[in-house]
């Protein structure tokens, strides 16, 4: 490994990664808003048993209020009423993820215009990744509250639509605690770690048109890199 | 990078990261408290000249302050990049096995370096703790294994 090149590499990366900490503590919101509306659309398609999903960023909160809407029928033949449902949780996750993005994004071995291209990669693909990450949260706190306090409370009529739908909310939850272990123990900022490295995957072609006509002259052939 | 080797480092660190939080409780007293709790300790007694700082259950109790490590905020994510990526370089194994065995030093470092930085955040400076623990160093860990594993890997190119 030369040197030079590894110290060059470090410096670019520290400064990734101060300017993205600065713009991840004082400038954010817009950011955060984009990610606030993908994590809705996420949760709105889905989620069968939430409705009426709102999620919005303010002073440094992610706030989700929903109605929790099961379909099920109580014993006594009355369906399940809706349930309010609010939560609230910090930006601090997201802001780590986007300052991940923003570190390695100058490491992206591309040149010129590809190389700004691959910043909206990075940006974007952290929204992608921190969407994702309060859309498992979110719906990992508001079925661990249906198993332990919603359903629990209440007798419920042997239906096959109501079996259903408790082993639909089983399987969903397993697969949350899963992907939420993986989130939680590092998981969320090794995405947006390969995210944008994976900028480096996309490769671009030269146009036809910049082919010589001549068969001495060189062969502009291969992936643009 | 290739696309397809980027996809098998995700699946390999998945793997790996399963196996952690499967294997935990029988890791954790050597990995959290001999491998990165002990030597924190060691360096805050003389840094501070204050002590005895103890160990155990992963916590770290000193005079004024006790801090928990808990999953996640262990370093091993950081290290599992590195290890995950070494297992699925193209490169010579000798070349692989230097590698991992270098990151594994800077891991393990940057994580001592840590938790004795946030020890004293957490005397001194208690109103910067959430944002330097929370969003500081949880990224820098993931950025300085990603950056040691893309530098690593391209010994010959412009960085």
């Amino acid at each position: 490994m030369k040197t030079p090149r590894a110290v060059a590499a470090a410096g670019r990366l520290f400064l990734g990664f101060v300017a993205g900490a600065l713009i991840a503590l004082f400038a954010l919101d817009g950011w955060l808003w984009c990610v606030a509306r993908l994590a809705r659309s996420l949760l709105d398609a889905g989620s069968w048993w939430l409705e009426r999903c709102a999620l919005a960023c303010a002073a440094h909160r992610f706030e989700i209020a929903a109605e929790i809407d099961l379909r099920m029928l109580l014993q006594t033949g009355q369906p399940l009423p809706r349930f309010p449902a609010t939560w609230s949780k910090g930006v601090q996750q997201a802001q780590s993820i986007f300052v991940v993005s923003m570190a390695l994004w100058p490491l992206v071995r591309k040149r010129g215009a590809q190389w700004i291209a691959m910043l909206a990669v990075a940006v974007g693909g952290s929204a992608i990744v921190a969407a994702i990450d309060l859309v498992v949260e979110a719906k990992y706190v508001a079925l661990h509250f249906i198993g332990t306090e919603l359903l629990p409370a209440r007798s419920f009529a042997d239906t096959e639509t109501n079996v259903s739908g408790f082993r639909a909310l089983a399987r969903e939850f397993s697969i949350l605690e899963w992907i939420k272990a993986f989130l939680d123990a590092g998981g969320r900022l090794f995405l947006a770690a390969c995210l944008t490295l994976g900028g480096e995957a996309v490769r671009v072609r030269m146009h036809p048109s910049a082919r010589p006509t001549t068969a001495s002259g060189p062969q502009a052939t291969g992936p643009d890199d | 990078m290739r696309l397809t080797r980027l996809l098998i480092w995700i699946a390999c660190y998945a793997g790996l990261l399963s196996a952690y939080n499967y294997g935990y409780a029988s890791v954790q007293a050597w990995l959290i408290d001999d491998l990165q709790l002990r030597p924190a300790a060691w360096i805050l007694e003389r840094l501070t000249g204050r002590g005895p700082i103890s160990v155990g259950d992963g916590i770290l109790s000193g005079p004024r302050v006790r801090m928990e490590v808990r999953r996640g905020c262990d370093g091993v994510e950081a290290w599992l990049i590195v290890v995950s990526a070494f297992l699925v370089a193209a490169l010579p194994w000798r070349r692989r096995v230097a590698g991992a065995l270098a990151g594994t030093l800077l891991i393990g470092g940057l994580n001592v370096a840590r938790l004795v930085s946030l020890h004293q955040l957490a005397l001194w400076r208690p109103e910067w703790f959430d944002v330097v623990h929370g969003m500081v160093w949880q990224s820098l860990m993931v950025v300085a294994a990603s950056a040691f594993v893309l530098i690593w890997l391209r010994p010959g190119e412009d960085a």
